[in-house]
This record gives C-alpha cells, sequence and structure tokens, in this order.
C-alpha cells in the first residue's frame, strides 16, 4: 500500500466518475449518435445538452461535494450490519477491521480472503459505496476507503483543488466510513444475549450483553466461494462431461444439502447492498446429526413368530455395517475386540429403539391380533397386562421367565446372520460368541427393563 | 466446575419449533448456547437453599426434524414459513425468513451438591423430589427458541455410573468439538497431502501402508484459511476413473475417515470497543455492559455415546471465561 502515489489516486477518481457518467449517459449517447446519423439538428441539440448535464454531474467537484456532503450522511457503512437480523431493526452498523488473527480453530471474518464494504441507507446514495470500493493503483489491489481509513498522504489534494477542503471531504468520508460511536445505538429488533462471563457468572452476577450483528461481508465472500466452486465454467464442462461417452473425463465437485434464506424479502436492497447483489439469498451449510434409522417405520407381520428377523436387521443396518467391518478386519487384536463390542451395542441400541417405541406408543393389547411368540408378546406389550381379562398374561409377564426366551432369540439371531455372511469363518462363531452376545442382550434388556420402572427376574 | 458430584440426566426432551439457524453460515441443529443458556436459566432459578449448582451441559440428539421443503434431492432446500398474524391497521405483516425444527434431545447436566450428599440415590426421596423439581421448571422454559412439549423423565447418576449414562443416552448422536479437525482439514488443503488427527489429539500426516504420504483430492494452495476448510467439509469431489484401478466414478469427501463433521458456532468475537453499562442506546439491559459482536464458528463432531472419549469430563459445553475478545463455549482438551 506504500507505493500508491497521488497520480494513482487521482486516476482511480477520474476513472470512477467516468464509468458513472458513461453508464448513466448511455441511452442519450445513442440517441446523439442515432440523431447525427439522421442529421436531425433539434435531436442532436436536445441530447448534447442531456449529456453537458450529466457531465456536469459526474464531473470532480460537483459529485465529490454532492458525495461528501449528502450521500456520506445518508449511508451506514459496515462489515457488519444490524439489518441483516432484521429488516427492521435500526442499529449501528460495525465496519470491522480484521486485524487481529483468531486461533486457527476458530472461524470468523478474519477468515475471508477479502471482505467487501457493505452499505445500507438511501439507495440513490449507494454510488458512494461504490465510490469507496474503487480499487487504487497498478496492481489494483487496494481498495479507496482502505487508503481512507487509513488517512494515506497520497489522498492530499484528490477530492478537490482547493487543499482545505479536499481535506474535509476526506474527513467526512473517513466520518461515513468508520461510522459514529459516539452515540452508539441498538434497537429492539436486534437479537441481544446476556452471556455469563464465565462459570461463576451466577456467583458474582458478572454478564456482559452481547449484540451479533449480521456478518454480510463474510457471508458475501463465501455465497461467491460456493457460487465459484458451483457454476464456473470449468466444473460445470466437468459435470455435463461425466456422461458423455467420448469427452475427456475431468474431476468436479458438488456441495449439496445446502438451504437458503432470503433476507429483506421482495427489497433485499432494504437490507444492504451486497445482500441486494445476492437477490437476498445466502447460503447455509448443514450442521444435521446423522439420521437413525427411523422406529416410526417398522411394522411386525401379522403372521411373524418373532420379530427378530431380516425386517429388524434392516432397521438397525448402521450397526450390522459396522460389525460387517469389524470381522472382515484382521482377527482378534485388542482394537477390533473393543470395536467389536461397540458395533454389539450399536445394534441392541437400534433395536431396543424400535422395541421401546412399540412399548410405549403402540396400543396396549396389539399383540392379540398377532402370532409372535408369548415370550416377545410380553416384552413388546407389556401395558396389556393391565387389561380386562389379561390375568394370565399378567401373572406370566410378571413372572419375567420370558426374558431367557428374547435373549435366545436374539444370539440365535446374530448368530445365524453372522453364519451365513461369512460361510468362510462359519465355525468361528460358535457357544463362546453366541454366549457373549447373550450376555450383552441380557443386559440391555435389563437396563431397559428399569428405565421403565418394569419387573425384572 | 470440576467437582461434579452427580449428573442430572433430561432424557428424551421434545422441542417443538426451535430455532433451525444455528448461525449466518448453518442451518440443522439449534446453537450450542440455546442449551447452555437454558440450563444456565434454569441454574438461576433453582432456589439458593438447595446448595446445588449446574455446570457443563452434553448435548445428545435422537432425532431432529428440520422443517424445510427440497424440490428434489439435489436442491438447495427452503424453510417452511409460516403466515403471522395481521398487522394493527389490517395489513398482511411481512415475512421475515425463519427456520424451525423439532428435536428430540438429552441433556446431560454436570450437578454439584455442595452440602450434603443423596445417600442412597437410587432410592432416595428427597433427590427423586428433586428431580421431578427441576423437570417442572424445565418444561416451563424455552429451549433453542423452541417450546419443551415433554420430557421422558429426569434421573440423577452417581460420577462413577459413566456407563449407565452413556446407556441412558441411547440411540442419539453426542454433539463434540472437532477443531483439531479444522486444522487438519487445512493443513491437508494447503499441503495438498492427507492430515489426520492422531490418539493424542495431535495433527500427522496421513500414510499408506508402506509409509508412503497419501495425496489429497486437491492441489495444494497455500493461500487455504480455516474458511475454506469449512466450505470443503461439504464439498464432494467426483473423481474420473483411474484408467488402471477402476472403471468406476468415486467419490472423495475431505470428511471420510475423520467422522460426521459439522459446521458448529461455538460463539462470538467482539467486533467493536464494549460499552460501558447504560451506554448502548436502546440495549435491553442497561446493568451490565454491551458489546457488538458475530458468531465464531469452528466445526464439531457428531459421536455414537460409545465412541465418546474415556474423559468423560471431555464431552461437557461450558461457557469460557471470556479473553482476548472472545466468548467462546468450549469443551475442557483431551490432554
Amino acid at each position: 500500500m506504500q507505493d500508491i502515489t497521488r497520480a494513482d489516486v487521482q486516476a482511480a477518481i477520474s476513472g470512477f466518475l467516468n464509468d458513472q457518467f458513461l453508464k448513466k449517459a448511455e441511452p442519450d449517447i445513442k440517441r446523439l449518435e442515432k440523431a447525427e446519423t439522421e442529421q436531425n439538428e433539434a435531436a442532436i441539440a436536445a441530447a448534447q445538452e442531456a449529456l453537458a448535464q450529466w457531465r456536469h454531474k459526474y464531473s470532480a467537484p460537483i459529485w465529490l461535494d454532492d458525495a461528501a456532503r449528502r450521500m456520506a450522511g445518508q449511508l451506514k457503512f459496515g462489515s457488519h450490519i444490524s439489518k441483516g437480523i432484521h429488516p427492521d431493526a435500526k442499529g449501528d452498523n460495525v465496519n470491522f477491521s480484521a486485524d487481529t488473527p483468531l486461533p486457527e480453530h476458530l472461524i470468523g471474518s478474519q477468515s475471508a480472503h477479502a471482505l467487501a464494504l457493505d452499505a445500507n441507507g438511501n439507495a440513490a446514495a449507494l454510488p458512494l459505496a461504490a465510490f469507496f470500493n474503487t480499487p487504487v493503483g497498478a496492481a489494483q489491489m487496494v481498495k479507496l476507503r482502505q487508503l481512507i481509513t487509513q488517512n494515506h498522504p497520497a489522498l492530499q489534494g484528490c477530492f478537490a483543488d482547493d487543499a482545505a477542503l479536499s481535506d474535509e471531504y476526506q474527513l467526512l468520508f473517513q466520518a461515513a466510513l468508520i461510522g459514529a460511536t459516539d452515540a452508539p445505538i441498538t434497537h429492539e429488533r436486534n437479537k441481544q444475549i446476556l452471556w455469563p462471563r464465565g462459570e461463576q457468572a451466577i456467583v458474582h452476577d458478572d454478564y456482559i450483553c452481547l449484540v451479533p450483528l449480521y456478518p454480510s461481508a463474510l457471508t458475501h465472500a463465501v455465497y461467491q466461494q460456493i457460487n465459484q466452486a458451483r457454476y464456473s465454467e470449468e466444473n460445470k464442462l466437468a459435470r455435463d462431461n461425466r456422461f458423455k461417452k467420448t469427452a475427456e473425463h475431468k474431476p468436479y465437485v458438488s456441495i449439496t444439502q445446502l438451504a437458503i434464506t432470503k433476507l429483506g424479502g421482495t427489497k433485499p436492497q432494504n437490507v444492504s447492498q451486497l445482500t441486494s447483489a445476492q437477490g437476498g439469498r445466502n447460503y447455509l451449510l448443514p450442521n444435521l446429526p446423522p439420521k437413525l434409522q427411523s422406529s416410526k417405520a417398522f411394522k411386525i407381520s401379522a403372521v411373524a413368530v418373532t420379530i427378530f428377523n431380516k425386517r429388524l436387521r434392516y432397521h438397525s443396518y448402521r450397526g450390522w455395517i459396522e460389525f460387517d467391518e469389524v470381522i472382515k478386519a484382521k482377527k482378534s487384536v485388542m482394537a477390533v475386540r473393543d470395536q467389536r463390542k461397540l458395533a454389539l451395542q450399536m445394534i441392541l441400541a437400534e433395536v431396543f429403539q424400535i422395541a421401546e417405541r412399540i412399548q410405549t406408543q403402540w396400543p396396549a393389547g396389539w399383540s392379540r391380533d398377532y402370532q409372535l411368540s408369548m415370550a416377545e408378546k410380553y416384552w413388546l406389550d407389556p401395558d396389556r397386562a393391565d387389561l380386562e381379562g389379561e390375568e394370565a398374561f399378567k401373572a406370566a409377564c410378571d413372572a419375567g421367565d420370558w426374558a431367557g426366551e428374547v435373549i435366545r432369540s436374539f444370539a440365535l439371531w446374530l448368530n445365524q446372520w453372522l453364519k451365513e455372511t461369512h460361510t468362510a469363518i462359519a465355525e468361528d462363531f460358535d457357544e463362546a460368541e453366541e454366549s457373549e452376545w447373550r450376555r450383552a442382550m441380557a443386559s440391555a434388556l435389563r437396563t431397559s427393563q428399569r428405565r421403565f420402572g418394569r419387573i425384572y427376574a | 466446575m470440576n467437582h461434579a458430584n452427580y449428573y442430572l440426566l433430561f432424557d428424551r426432551i421434545q422441542i417443538q419449533a426451535a430455532n433451525a439457524i444455528s448461525g449466518p453460515l448453518s442451518y440443522g441443529f439449534p446453537s450450542l448456547n440455546g442449551f447452555l443458556g437454558a440450563i444456565h436459566a434454569l441454574n438461576r432459578r433453582l432456589p439458593e437453599s438447595d446448595g446445588i449448582t449446574l455446570g457443563g451441559v452434553l448435548v445428545a440428539c435422537h432425532h431432529c426434524d428440520v422443517q424445510l421443503y427440497r424440490p428434489h434431492a439435489y436442491a438447495d432446500a427452503t424453510f417452511n414459513q409460516s403466515r403471522n398474524p395481521l398487522k394493527k391497521n389490517g395489513d398482511t405483516a411481512a415475512i421475515i425468513e425463519e427456520g424451525k425444527v423439532h428435536l428430540t434431545v438429552s441433556l446431560l447436566v454436570e450437578v454439584r451438591k455442595a452440602d450434603q450428599v443423596w445417600a442412597n440415590l437410587s432410592q432416595n426421596p428427597q433427590a427423586s423430589e428433586w428431580c421431578t423439581q427441576v423437570q417442572n421448571m424445565l418444561m416451563q422454559q424455552r429451549i433453542a427458541g423452541g417450546s419443551v412439549t415433554s420430557i421422558g423423565r429426569t434421573q440423577l447418576f452417581e460420577s462413577h455410573q459413566q456407563d449407565d449414562m452413556i446407556a441412558a443416552l441411547l440411540p442419539a448422536f453426542v454433539l463434540m468439538d472437532a477443531g483439531q479437525d479444522l486444522l487438519a482439514i487445512t493443513r491437508e488443503l494447503q499441503t495438498g497431502q492427507q492430515h489426520l488427527v492422531n490418539e493424542f489429539d495431535e495433527i500427522q500426516p496421513a500414510c499408506d501402508e508402506n509409509g508412503a504420504p497419501l495425496p489429497s483430492a486437491r492441489p495444494a494452495q497455500t493461500e487455504v484459511t480455516a474458511l475454506d476448510a469449512l466450505i470443503e467439509v461439504a464439498t464432494l469431489h467426483h473423481l474420473p476413473p483411474d484408467a488402471k484401478d477402476s472403471k468406476e466414478w468415486r467419490a472423495y469427501s475431505v470428511k471420510s475417515g475423520r467422522g460426521w463433521l459439522v459446521p458448529l458456532p461455538v460463539g462470538y468475537q467482539g467486533i467493536a470497543a464494549p460499552f460501558a453499562a447504560g451506554e448502548l442506546a436502546h440495549c435491553r439491559t442497561a446493568e451490565y455492559p454491551s458489546q457488538y459482536v458475530e458468531t465464531i464458528y469452528s466445526l464439531g463432531k457428531w459421536v455414537f455415546p460409545f465412541r465418546l472419549p474415556e474423559n468423560f469430563q471431555q464431552c461437557f459445553w461450558r461457557y469460557a471465561t471470556p479473553q482476548d475478545n472472545l466468548y467462546l463455549i468450549t469443551q475442557p482438551p483431551a490432554h
């Protein structure tokens, strides 16, 4: 930033004003061209007059004066904006300078490669934001606003021929960029969090009120980065070519499972300039936990004699996959044995999630219409014992002898599957293994029965 | 709080319409502060005469049902919005987008009982009465912006009953800090070589069986920051078949082998100097100082309870003492 000269700044300013002029005057320039080819004197004069007006408006002294005295007061700048939290929030924006680095394992505005400057307020004053974002110098790496906030020496006399006037403008611009902090104001629509300062906050009554602002500069960077990854020509081509036999196959990326929030509804410009550039859309990354197989969908066939069948295996697949991997791994290392225990527990957890759902959600007495073994009926339909005319059921249920049979069925179910799928090592699953499954099931059943305050033998 | 002598389990708390937008960059599960804040508020309501304080919170999710619409599997989702009541003058109120999620979570809370212990905990009538009392108090509160519709049960455990607590959480996923994985992924992107977190929580380059380094799916980029790593976590690379190895396209994610990683808002950083109490106009409190902040992200990991670290203390999230302008929720380090 040191090698920026006064000439660079002046070139940047006049370049910006020229661009603005061309943008606004474009229809009139076309009109003039047309009139000249048609040799229409009246039209030429009218167009020339209109052009002269634009030229006057975008001449440096006029525009800069307007920018410093009017626009600067009508816009609120910041990297963090209040309206991103709620469009009605009228609190301060904050222009955060990302100088102090964050610890490496944390992500904040410092982590973005470049932070744009955001602005909101009167839309007619928004060209000033573009003005501040004008790149300066040969490398185009430095923005005008950076020079203004740093009081860069190259700015002297750039904003007006009169040195004192130029300094005055510079101060006005600087004040607008930094934002007034002598009368800080937030708003009822801004979120405010009372944050305990440490674990002894209650004892010491030690709190601070945190007011989170919307990091629109950071989210803008993320938005652009995701769009670039997804929709760059290169990525689109590679994706399309995947299914073409003759084309060259190249790697491509996809980013799925995102969600979109729209800020500001149909008027994103009300929220901020950057939000408007994104059409109000913001990408959100998913932070959902993995989905457990829903126990809601589990049904028992009316003719099944046991729930330990293929259907239950499907509904506890997560544990089975784990189990499968452990068995394929090299045998009987300590870590593998631990993992097998974990996989077994995972299967049990999923089985009991389903069992508990049946026990608590299905209507008492549901098992009357099913062919399940009595042992499993006692286990899965405990509330039937309290119904009228079910004294015999209650007695048998309370006796608890059925638990042994449920445990046996479980161990059999597990062992049978292991023998079927791992035929080469089928003889490895013998008595010792089966008794291990039984022990685990017995302990899980005991825990589950206790949880619901039921008798367990 | 390192001297928790009991653990309090709120089993299967059903929360309706909690806030699904956990921060400016993520959606799905509510932010940690929603749960820690609720337990902190509960702690403030406990009668002082009990001599009981609540400490860190373990968050386990059983079920997470985000209210959104996704037209097809590859599309970006939008949140289901609700029409709000008419304004005073009869106009329809503008829709300010919100994201809602219905949750079933279990919270395990460290409990410190200062004066006398509960003898024979499982049969102790005072202990069970206290459980009912706190359960009723939590039922009246909001958690993460949602209403509590039911709490399965509330149970106290003694600190040595770790296995029972883990069994009680099943089946669920527990939210753990994965800041080290974020570092490892950042290294991987910077060097173009796979990096892993080893069992001592250190980062080291990953190698194949012969000790040769494993390349990443992306060429090295020295300019990479943790933010790139965060986006990389959500990215799937589709790699064309190698001429010799296979004829199938492969998918590669930097997450593979690291567990179920997710972006996780872990607190805030100050973005302007703090204001003295009463200085910030329209602040909700004039009693305490205030400060403008932004959300700070890190990575989290959803872990099945059997995979939790040996040191159970490590699974509990706490408010850290603020320093360096950072207001964080942290788990104690592994070593």
